[in-house]
């Protein structure tokens, strides 16, 4: 199998925190994985390493062996819908749009082609009808839809979303999980931080378990699995005394 | 114009293409939830003067505004270095920041004071700003370094929107951060500096963070809040040199302040968004409905258990609102729209 994303030694710390630990992934290509573990275990941080957002203490982040500055084109990125404000003012549209401009580039406009793959991002994530729709105005789904829809006009091989079930209704959920079961059916590869153990056999074919360090990695079949499960959050109940008694 | 002299007319031109750059560029910082670095950037101009003059001399505004230009720079890496290598919450660094070097200017401006000749007259000018004793190179300066800015916010335009709206998606779609932020801070440090003179070290934040603030109440789309926010600053600098150019020595500063300060509170009442004006008489309406559509309500929750007194009998039975069926009092359907509609006003 073809290994589009790999991770070596990697840790990572806030000041003297550690929030990842020696971390190992090797990532074939075309596959739907979930990153789950508890709060704290280091899974939004492991995503924002991987696009170069948080600088690692040591270790090596490749994407097809090469470094994320060589490949951003490639690689579609859905925040946690939290990290923006919503009261920001602009348009459905707008954000959307904004997807493209890594592609299109310094001292370039917007082209037609460029508000042709918003406008069909848009339809495919179902908002074309909201395309004009302050921001604001959206319910948790809705802004979670857009979020997706900008990093479909990323037009990117691989995709880290975080956390895109947070905060989302039902019908959204459905939604989501459909696009992500297309992308992977057209040989994209994607990466999803999740936090629902429930669904993660019905949502993806590989799972990380993941609490500072990895606790298992692999196709989901065999690695979910109760005795990775307990391990995977009582090592958080025992990391988090630690930390208690360091402080 | 109101027959103004000719200087004024030049001075009355800086100051609107101050205000409209300030209002502009202020939108941009204001979104980016850094407003109060504007006004620790411009108090901390004050020593940089007041060390230029004292090394030089002179006092030719391009370089006094020199010196104003470094102390900002000095004062941002300082911000940067505590936020860094300390734990100081940076509102805290700010407020740190400023009153620090405005206060290591204030006592050198004092000390120049006692100890100046007639040449150093006109350096407290810069605390508060005095538009009218403007020379008119100096205006054609400040209107230079303003279309300067907002060319580079039209090149720039797409990536300081992404970059102030999600950094983090800015910086992931492989944009460079150092340079759009180094942009932002160089861009609102040479606005600051052209800005001192014309209104204070003090006051020129005003004229960065009050017309975005009034023009977020008025509209919520990116480039109209910009436009808007141009045009208030246009206006407020405009009304508020003149104000204080005919009126026997009003600094400047002071006076736009004022003119912005009515702004921002009309603004905060008339807003179609959120209006304080808007909210008020929404809740009037309201009150009133519920009070005059109380029985109608009840006699919906609860068919059969209502008094009504003739007058609201003759009143529900008239609008169609209620109607006798079986012997008993219903609530027809123009009547349930009638309830609906109660709970939604607009």
């Amino acid at each position: 199998m073809n290994h589009v994303f790999k991770v070596e030694d990697l840790s990572v710390a806030y000041d003297r925190q550690p929030v990842l630990w020696d971390i190992d992934l090797d990532i074939p290509s075309g596959i739907l994985l979930g990153i789950v573990g508890p709060n704290g275990a280091g899974k939004s941080t492991l995503v924002k390493t991987a696009l170069g957002l948080v600088k690692p203490l040591s270790g090596d982040v490749r994407f097809m062996g090469e470094p994320y500055s060589k490949v951003y084109k490639k690689i579609g990125y859905v925040p946690q819908k939290g990290s923006v404000d919503w009261d920001f003012p602009t348009t459905v549209f707008d954000v959307v749009l904004m997807g493209r401009y890594g592609h299109i580039g310094w001292l370039r406009r917007v082209g037609k082609k460029d508000r042709q793959a918003t406008r069909d991002a848009l339809e495919k994530v179902g908002m074309f009808e909201y395309r004009n729709r302050q921001i604001s105005e959206l319910s948790g789904g809705q802004q979670q839809r857009v979020f997706l829809a900008r990093a479909l006009v990323q037009d990117a091989d691989i995709y880290f979303m975080d956390e895109p079930f947070a905060g989302v209704d039902v019908k959204t959920e459905r939604a989501i999980v459909g696009l992500l079961k297309e992308l992977k059916a057209n040989d994209k590869t994607v990466i999803v931080v999740h936090h629902d153990l429930n669904t993660v056999k019905d949502y993806f074919d590989w799972l990380t378990l993941l609490n500072i360090k990895v606790i298992a990695h692999g196709p989901v079949d065999e690695v979910y699995t109760k005795e990775n499960v307990r391990r995977t959050y009582q090592a958080d109940t025992l990391m988090s005394m630690e930390r208690e008694i360091n402080v | 114009m109101f027959d103004l002299g000719y200087t004024l007319q030049i001075v009355i031109l800086g100051t609107v293409f101050l205000g409209a750059i300030s209002g502009i560029l202020g939108t941009f910082v204001v979104l980016r939830n850094q407003a109060l670095i504007g006004d620790a950037l411009s108090h901390a101009t004050l020593p940089g003067i007041m060390i230029a003059y004292m090394l030089t001399g002179v006092r030719s505004l391009q370089v006094l505004l020199l010196g104003a230009f470094i102390s900002a720079l000095v004062a941002m890496f300082a911000l940067n270095t505590i936020k860094k290598y300390t734990t100081i919450k940076f509102d805290a660094s700010m407020a740190l920041i400023l009153s620090g070097f405005f206060g290591v200017g204030q006592v050198f401006l004092s000390q120049i004071q006692k100890t100046g000749g007639a040449s150093q007259a006109g350096l407290s000018r810069f605390i508060l700003g005095q538009a009218a004793t403007m020379l008119r190179r100096d205006v054609y300066f400040i209107v230079i370094v303003a279309l300067v800015v907002l060319l580079l916010l039209i090149v720039f335009w797409k990536e300081l929107k992404l970059y102030i709206f999600d950094e983090n998606f800015y910086k992931a779609s492989g944009l460079s951060e150092r340079f759009i932020s180094g942009l932002l801070t160089m861009m609102v440090t040479f606005i600051i500096v052209i800005g001192i003179r014309l209104v204070g070290v003090i006051l020129m934040s005003a004229l960065i963070i009050a017309p975005p603030v009034a023009a977020r109440q008025l509209s919520n789309r990116f480039y109209l809040n910009v436009g808007i926010a141009g045009f208030i600053g246009a206006v407020s600098g405009m009304t508020g040199t003149y104000l204080s150019a005919t009126r026997a020595n009003l600094p400047t500063g002071p006076v736009i302040a004022l003119v912005l300060g009515g702004v921002v509170l009309l603004a905060l009442l008339a807003s179609p968004r959120n209006g304080i004006v808007k909210r008020y008489v929404q809740i009037r309406i309201f009150r009133s409905r519920i009070k005059r559509y109380r029985k109608l309500i009840h006699l919906y929750e609860n068919p059969g258990e209502v008094n009504l007194d003739s007058k609201e009998y003759t009143y529900f039975i008239n609008h169609d609102y209620v109607k006798v069926e079986d012997g008993a009092l219903r609530v027809t359907s123009k009547g349930m729209k009638r309830i609906r509609s109660i709970k939604a006003v607009d």
